[in-house]
């Protein structure tokens, strides 16, 4: 038993990431030798030459600046927005909150090419409006529901008994108890929407490609943009796609590991 | 009950209640009742507007942005269902979403029950690994990352293929591309399936593992009569929203059929709703596709809701 379960855990991690690491490895290899067979990988020299190609000759890094403006904007509002939310909601009575529940819960399934037609009819309107914040907005229809839905069933179970009875009659506002009982009880919570939220956005392909014109596009269009030219230049695609993957999970870990800090800090003391 | 703020024996207020100052509540109204209106307006934009929007555009014969458009009444829907195209959409859509819910639920429980026999540490590092494709990996990415791995010149799995067995293999060919659209899906959302899956094995108490071990029951009795009836609920709960889920999907479908022959006949709904509103301009068709899209989404939604009340189920 134990070895098929080590064997197949170890197919298992191949199939997850061996397709990422054959990205990477092949945008490390030039261009005319990725077409070779795999074995050949040792053999060729390697090169910086796609990525080099990919920063100075591409809007890479134009579509990487308005992907983490949109992103971070998001991963900030979506949570917060959230928050606000529900700490108003909690003020309603047993049957308005259940209803708002299945309305945000009835929004999550609304698809994503339904919600971006009127908000393609509105910037068509608008003109010379602000695309990235659209988008911003779009990417809020698209995070929010999630982020009230899991807040607000975490809200019930997750603030200390009584925590926030006690502020009310010490004649706490709403601020001092959002600060002193919601946002401490919440904080994990919060962290890791956040980070759901940012992620989404990052990952978004449907908005931006309705919502977004040439000058600011995000990066999933400029890679998709690489990938529809007439001839594919792989060594561009790969470096390319491989700079989205660590786009992504750098930030990850470093909002990851400074939680988990915080976390075991708390822990500590 | 709101009660005043009480005074310390002092004649000071307690530390808390020195912070809220007066000035501060046209602030704090300011803020809260703020974020409520932009969740209220998040709210329109996510359901009132596009829902009223799709109805009101699929009783018009709305094309582009013209001014020149007339009521219809339900025609729209009666041409869209004479047309062949819808027909071909909703069932590339059922084949697809079905597919690919089975082999994520498959794959995803598979992870998890493997998972669960691995101390915690390791356990920690590859739930981390399999996590790899759902979290990070953008759906641009990983359609171009598979389009390379199967590219009939330069796909190392097309090349490998070839040296063990002779044949090439075209994985965009007719038979082929829904099998690989499917197999995609599966590789980026399987870890989402183990997710919820995993948590639900991580719930069950240690108690009932070890009574059974001390009845001398084998690993397929513990499967059977303990991890199997803890899991059971929770699969069918995410196997219901990742249906739900890939039937709605559009970028991953759109990005791997590409805008063409293939994407014709082999596109899910969503991609036909793109087709008539973004390349063909006709808004009022796309519309009327779109809402018998919705409708079909809430009827299966809350069957299965009213399906599990009925049973005494959560």
């Amino acid at each position: 038993v134990k070895l098929v379960r080590d064997f197949v855990t170890a197919s298992l991690v191949v199939f997850s990431i061996a397709p990422i690491g054959w990205l990477a490895v092949s945008s490390l290899r030039p261009v005319s030798s990725i077409a070779s067979a795999p074995a050949s990988v040792f053999r060729d020299p390697w090169t910086l030459n796609n990525y080099r190609h990919l920063l100075l000759d591409t809007e890479f890094v134009s579509g990487m600046k308005n992907s983490l403006i949109v992103a971070l904007s998001v991963g900030v509002l979506a949570p917060t927005l959230a928050l606000v939310g529900t700490f108003m909601g909690r003020r309603l009575s047993s049957k308005m909150r259940f209803a708002s529940a299945v309305f945000w819960l009835s929004a999550y399934a609304v698809p994503a090419v339904v919600v971006v037609l009127p908000l393609f009819m509105a910037i068509h309107f608008m003109g010379s409006f602000n695309e990235l914040f659209i988008l911003v907005l779009g990417h809020l229809c698209l995070s929010f529901p999630l982020a009230y839905v899991v807040l607000s069933t975490r809200a019930i179970t997750s603030i200390e008994d009584g925590l926030e009875e006690v502020l009310i009659l010490d004649g706490a506002d709403n601020l001092t108890v959002l600060r002193h009982a919601w946002i401490p009880s919440l904080g994990p919570t919060l962290g890791g929407l956040a980070m759901i939220a940012f992620t989404i956005s990052m990952n978004d392909f449907v908005m931006a490609r309705f919502l977004l014109s040439g000058r600011s596009a995000t990066l999933p269009l400029v890679l998709q943009g690489l990938f529809d030219l007439s001839y594919k230049d792989w060594g561009l695609i790969c470096a390319g796609g491989t700079l989205g993957i660590v786009a992504v999970t750098v930030p990850l870990l470093v909002v990851s590991s400074a939680w988990m800090r915080r976390e075991s800090g708390g822990m500590r003391g | 009950v709101r009660r005043k703020p009480q005074r310390l024996r002092n004649g000071r207020h307690s530390p808390l209640l020195r912070s809220t100052k007066s000035g501060r509540a046209a602030l704090q109204a300011l803020v809260l009742w703020g974020g409520v209106a932009v969740i209220i307006v998040i709210g329109l934009l996510v359901i009132f507007v596009p829902v009223g929007c799709l109805i009101g555009v699929s009783l018009t014969s709305l094309r582009g942005f013209s001014s020149n458009y007339s009521y219809l009444g339900l025609w729209n829907y009666v041409e869209a269902f004479r047309q062949p195209e819808f027909w071909r959409g909703a069932r590339n859509t059922i084949t697809y979403a079905i597919g690919s819910c089975i082999g994520q639920t498959v794959l995803g429980t598979v992870m998890a029950l493997v998972l669960g026999g691995w101390q915690a540490r390791t356990r920690r590092a590859i739930a981390i690994v399999f996590f790899v494709p759902y979290l990070v990996v953008p759906a641009v990415i990983a359609v171009q990352l598979w389009r390379f791995l199967i590219d009939p010149r330069v796909g190392a799995i097309t090349l490998a293929i070839h040296r063990v067995t002779g044949h090439e293999t075209y994985f965009m060919s007719e038979g082929l591309v829904m099998i690989s659209l499917i197999g995609i899906s599966t590789w980026m959302f399987a870890p989402f399936v183990m997710l919820v899956v995993s948590r639900s094995i991580e719930e069950i108490p240690s108690r009932r593992f070890e009574v059974i071990a001390l009845d001398g029951g084998r690993s397929a009795d513990t499967f059977r009569h303990v991890v199997f009836p803890a899991i059971g609920p929770a699969i069918l709960g995410v196997a219901l929203l990742r249906l739900v889920l890939m039937a709605t999907k559009f970028d991953v479908p759109y990005l791997f059929l590409g805008s063409g022959p293939l994407s014709s006949k082999f596109g899910p709904t969503t991609v036909l709703i793109y087709e008539l509103a973004y390349e063909r301009l006709r808004y009022g068709e796309a519309s009327a596709v779109g809402v018998m899209m919705l409708l079909t989404l809430f009827l299966v939604i809350w069957s299965v809701v009213l399906w599990q009340a009925v049973r005494g189920g959560t």
